[in-house]
């Protein structure tokens, strides 16, 4: 009984973790501005792709129901192929599926604000990186990355971040 | 506005310095006027700068912030706002999420005071006391996700005011000043005609010299005002002339016909005082009487009333001033008697009596009843009488009004006293009577003294008939007593003295005689009373003969009697007692009651107890008392103690002493034979406890004898020889054992031989241990019984705690053999198992005595079904068991003998067993009770104990 509580904690503890993640993802999209040939009009929905078994998808859809960033709605998107990943505007590389990042690297230059959760995906070029410390939720910017493919971050994403790299 | 006192000193200023004051306030108020609008309009055009610097400032920080709240970073918001800490005018920003709970701030002053963080409020900027306070929405992606606050401080705003007040001030002092040096100079113009036609106008008024003439310097409206001046002295000279003339005269004819008013006045004036003096005395008078008076005109209409009269009448006196008394009868009628006939008699006859007056001048007097305000009825004593003028002529009629009520009232109470005096005096049974001494026609005899003295009451006027019914024995006596009272030594005396009847007999009768001397008057009254008292006598006589009889009884009985009254003392006592206490005579009749219990105390064996018993019933008159006093010397008494009552009030105590020294030792004596044949009974009974179990050890014995026997003839009857006949026929063919058991016949048949032999002494061995095992265990037996005999030989006396089934088990177990060997089958019907405290010896002595007799009881009925019932039953803390038997039964008569000493029905019985059985139970604290219906219908015997501890009273 006490290991069954236990375990329910956790669940409760990795759900709240990815809801705070999920709003962050959400947050983004308002300080980071695409290239404007990555949208048809001025109102078109902007694309948060995910990819991996995560429940941060879940968290996310419930989110951005009904919300507008700048005029846009938002939608999520499960993609399959390294085709569906390009569609997207963020993606979302969860935790163990850091080569789907070195698949859509290898496909050409993509427009895509990539966010994932590891060490490893920094390491492969990740834009945004999520890191946890002191149970607190924090990122860290690539700048020089999102430079490279047109994406801006505004200075005041950038602030915040935990670590900076150029 | 000036204050009114202000404005009256301002009034009297002079006329200069009025000018001057006047156009230095104008001139200052105009000033303040115009620094007043344009400091008004100079600080709002800073309030709304101030508010919009701070307005772009809230806006900025709110963009700056925007993507810390929307990241959660309090962190990065807070190194935001510290960036405020540029701009000293800023006091506190915070930055409060969508929910309104602030997530950041910066207090500028965190360090000395804390800033009071409002909550949200609504976008848009507040002035306080103290402080500008600016809300804004911090929008991020066209979406509010929370607000900043900005909050500065308004010191730049409080100094910018003082500065312009400060600079106002000294800006009205400079030109006030100016405004007054201006006036100063510029007012003489005006004011100085006017003031030197003031000094003139003073001159006039002071010196009243009319001469004197104001000088014009000026032709405008002052010039003008000086001529009119001039003009008006002029004319003041000439009409003052005049007056003078007309004065003088006037003044001369004032003064005479002022001194003959004084004169006239005084004269008026004396006369009205003494008046007055006689009208207020009047007045007083006829006020302060408790008597109405009243006063009316010759039409009989009041002219006065006074204030009695008034209460009286219970109307006021202006009521009464001009009416006729027809008039006021409606009034009136509220005074006196209640109903409307009354009243207009009352006003009637108030009528006739004033034309009556009026016509005759005669006075009337009469009595008359009113009620006063409590409704209570006075009486009135009423004069009427005429009132004449100087002249003598009749001009109207007055009344007074005496109230007699109090008279009145004692006038009836004195008929009443005597009324009651005379019933009392008729009535009482005491003989009374009175005379003035030397008047015997004054003399008044009641009835009774009459009935005494059995003169008759209507010759009681002849003294000496008294005389002559008075024995003549007694006669000299009284004779002698009433020449000392006459002679005047004493003022009474007493005597009791007999009258005599005209049969022959007399009767006895207390006379007592006082007299009382009038001192004003010198006259003496003689006041007697006479008591029958020849009830008295007589029952005295009785009493005198019933005492004797008493005393006779007393002193003839066997007992000593003592009466002591409820102080203890000694009233009565009888030879008989002083005998019995040694208490010597003299004693007793000198009533010394404390000397007599000390002596008898003296005697006891137990002086304290005694001591407490007779103080204990002297403290309860009402308690009888029975108990025995043993003396040191070995006698006993009796005693017996009962209230003496007269008519059921205890009024002493009576005390029985009777000697029982020599019964009681009678019954010690008998007390002891009876012990001694208890202790016979309880040896018997031991004695047949001890034959049960020898019977049952012989019993025993029996089987151990035949076993015994038994055991010999198996061993006698052994096989065990034919083991011999074979060893001996092996023997024989000891050398060719091999031929003999091949080829002999007999020789074939040995091992066949041998089977059935060793089959025959295995069945003997057997035989014989088991007699032996039962053997054994009658041994064992014998040695139970002799075991349990002994452990109920033991000392007996002393009360243990046991079971009751277990004592009933232990009782049936010692008669076991005698059921059995009887066949009489035994029913344990145990419905409680509880515990006692006894003497088990005593207990079971009565338990086996119980069965052993039920069993004979079965026995002799002959019956096949010989049965016995023990029942253990407890209820209320007692416990029951029963023994119960279908055996002879008892007939009824013999039920109440049974346990009688020696009663017996059996041919060898002792007849003490029940008798000692019951005697044992109740020395248990219990009972033993049979019961039967009748012969050859069973017996129950039922032995019954306390549950609780019952410790052996022997």
């Amino acid at each position: 009984l006490a290991a069954l509580a236990g375990s329910g904690s956790l669940h409760a503890e990795i759900s709240r973790e990815y809801q705070l993640k999920a709003a962050f993802l959400f947050n983004f999209t308002k300080f980071v501005e695409w290239p404007a040939r990555r949208f048809a009009d001025e109102r078109s929905p902007i694309l948060i792709g995910v990819v991996g078994e995560n429940p941060i998808g879940a968290a996310l859809a419930d989110l951005v129901t009904g919300r507008l960033v700048n005029g846009r709605p938002i939608a999520v998107a499960y993609p399959k192929n390294t085709g569906e990943m390009q569609r997207v505007h963020l993606l979302f590389v969860a935790r163990g599926e850091e080569d789907r990042l070195t698949e859509l690297q290898s496909s050409g230059t993509t427009v895509v604000l990539t966010v994932g959760e590891s060490d490893r995906f920094a390491e492969l070029g990740g834009m945004i990186n999520f890191v946890v410390a002191d149970e607190k939720v924090r990122f860290e910017v690539n700048l020089a990355t999102a430079e490279k493919h047109g994406i801006k971050i505004s200075a005041q994403l950038v602030k915040l971040a935990a670590r900076v790299r150029r | 506005m000036m204050p009114r006192s202000a404005m009256r000193h301002f009034r009297e200023f002079p006329i200069r310095r009025k000018l001057t004051l006047i156009t230095v306030a104008i001139s200052g108020v105009a000033l303040l006027l115009a620094c007043g609008v344009f400091a008004w309009q100079e600080q709002a055009n800073f309030r709304r700068t101030m508010a919009r610097d701070l307005g772009v400032l809230a806006n900025i920080f709110a963009d700056n912030v925007a993507s810390g709240l929307a990241f959660n970073d309090p962190a990065s918001m807070e190194q935001t706002l510290r960036t405020l800490a540029a701009n000293p005018r800023i006091t506190g920003a915070c930055v409060y999420d969508s929910g309104g709970t602030i997530v950041a701030r910066y207090d500028r002053d965190a360090a000395r005071t804390r800033f009071a963080f409002p909550g949200r409020e609504p976008d848009g900027q507040r002035f306080l006391n103290d402080r500008l306070e600016t809300f804004r929405t911090v929008m991020l992606a066209g979406e509010p996700i929370g607000a900043i606050l900005v909050a500065s401080d308004l010191s730049e705003l409080h100094e910018r005011a003082w500065r312009y007040l400060t600079n106002v001030g000294m800006l009205l002092v400079g030109c006030s000043l100016a405004a007054w040096l201006l006036a100063w100079r510029l007012q003489k113009i005006i004011s100085g005609p006017i003031v030197r036609l003031a000094e003139t106008a003073a001159l006039v008024a002071v010196g009243r010299n009319y001469a004197v003439r104001a000088v014009k310097t000026t032709h405008d409206e002052v010039g003008a005002l000086i001529d009119g001046f001039n003009e008006m002295l002029t004319q003041i000279q000439v009409r003052d002339a005049e007056l003078e003339a007309a004065r003088d005269q006037l003044e001369r004819r004032v003064e005479e016909r002022t001194r003959e008013l004084e004169r006239e006045n005084a004269d008026r004036r004396r006369a009205e005082s003494a008046l007055r003096e006689s009208q207020a005395l009047y007045h007083s008078l006829v006020e302060q009487m408790s008597a109405g008076v009243f006063c009316k005109d010759r039409e009989g209409r009041y002219i006065f009333v006074n204030s009695w009269f008034s209460r009286l009448t219970r109307t006021p006196v202006e009521q009464f001033i001009g009416r006729t008394g027809a008039e006021t009868a409606e009034i009136q009628r509220r005074g006196r008697a209640t109903d409307e006939a009354e009243a207009s008699q009352f006003a009637a006859d108030a009528a006739r009596d004033h034309d009556l007056i009026m016509r005759t001048g005669q006075r009337l007097e009469s009595q008359e009843r009113y009620f006063d305000p409590e409704g209570r009825v006075i009486h009135l004593h009423v004069v009427k009488s005429p009132v004449f003028d100087p002249d003598g002529t009749i001009v109207g009629s007055q009344g007074v009004l005496l109230d007699i009520t109090e008279l009145k009232r004692a006038q009836d109470e004195a008929a009443r006293e005597h009324a009651r005096f005379k019933f009392i005096f008729d009535a009482v049974p005491v003989g009374l009577t009175w005379m003035k001494v030397g008047a015997p026609d004054t003399r008044i005899v009641n009835a009774a003294f009459a009935h005494i003295t059995g003169v008759p009451l209507e010759r009681c006027r002849e003294l000496e008939l008294f005389r002559a019914a008075t024995h003549p024995e007694d006669q000299a006596r009284q004779d002698m007593l009433h020449a000392r009272l006459s002679a005047g030594e004493t003022d009474h005396y007493e005597c009791e003295k007999r009258y005599l009847r005209p049969d022959g007999s007399y009767c006895w009768a207390a006379l007592s005689v006082r007299v009382f001397r009038d001192v004003e008057d010198g006259s003496i009254e003689e006041i007697a009373t006479l008591v029958d008292i020849d009830e008295r006598r007589r029952s005295e006589a009785k009493l005198a003969h019933s005492l004797s009889v008493l005393h006779a009884t007393l002193e003839s009985t066997v007992d000593g009697i003592l009466v002591a009254d409820l102080h203890g003392r000694v009233t009565v006592f009888n030879r008989k007692f002083a005998e019995m206490w040694r208490v010597p005579l003299a004693v007793l009749e000198e009533g010394n009651d404390e000397k007599v219990l000390a002596i008898g105390t003296a005697q006891l064996k137990n002086p304290p107890a005694f001591f407490e018993k007779v103080k204990h019933l002297y403290a309860q008159p009402d308690a009888e008392s029975f108990d025995v006093l043993e003396f040191a010397d070995g006698r006993m008494f009796e005693r017996y103690s009962q209230p003496q009552r007269i008519d059921g009030v205890s009024v002493g105590r009576v005390w029985c002493f009777r000697d029982i020294t020599e019964r009681r030792r009678a019954e010690a004596e008998l007390e002891l034979t009876h012990r001694q044949l208890l202790l016979a009974s309880r040896q018997a009974g031991m004695a047949e406890v001890a034959t049960g179990v020898l019977h049952n050890v012989g019993n025993v014995l029996n089987s151990v004898n035949v076993s015994t026997i038994l055991i010999a003839d198996l061993v006698r009857l052994s096989k065990i020889d034919r083991v011999a006949k074979l060893r001996d026929l092996l023997a024989q063919h000891r050398h060719a054992l091999g031929a003999f058991f091949d080829s002999d016949p007999r020789g074939k048949q040995v091992i066949g031989y041998l089977e059935t032999l060793a089959g025959h002494l295995e069945n003997e061995r057997n035989d014989t241990l088991r007699e032996i095992e039962s053997l054994r265990k009658n041994v064992e037996h014998i040695k139970d019984i002799v075991a349990m005999q002994q452990s109920y030989a033991k000392v007996s006396g002393v009360a243990e705690k046991i079971a009751v089934a277990d004592l009933v088990e232990d009782a049936i177990r010692m008669n076991a053999g005698a059921l059995t060997r009887h066949d009489i089958s035994l029913v344990r019907d145990y419905r409680a198992r509880p515990t006692v405290t006894v003497d088990k010896h005593k207990v079971l002595q009565i338990l086996v005595n119980l069965i052993r007799n039920a069993k004979y009881a079965c026995d002799e009925a002959g019956r096949i079904d010989k049965q016995m019932i023990v029942r253990v039953a407890a209820e209320n803390s007692r416990v029951r068991i029963s023994v119960v038997d279908n055996g002879v039964g008892i007939p009824e008569a013999n039920l109440a003998r049974i346990f009688q000493h020696g009663f017996t029905t059996r041919k060898h019985g002792h007849g003490f067993g029940l008798h000692s059985g019951a005697l044992a139970a109740k020395e248990l604290g219990g009972a033993l009770t049979a019961h039967s219906d009748g012969p050859g219908r069973g017996a129950t015997f039922t032995l019954e104990l306390g549950i609780e501890s019952h410790t052996s009273t022997s």
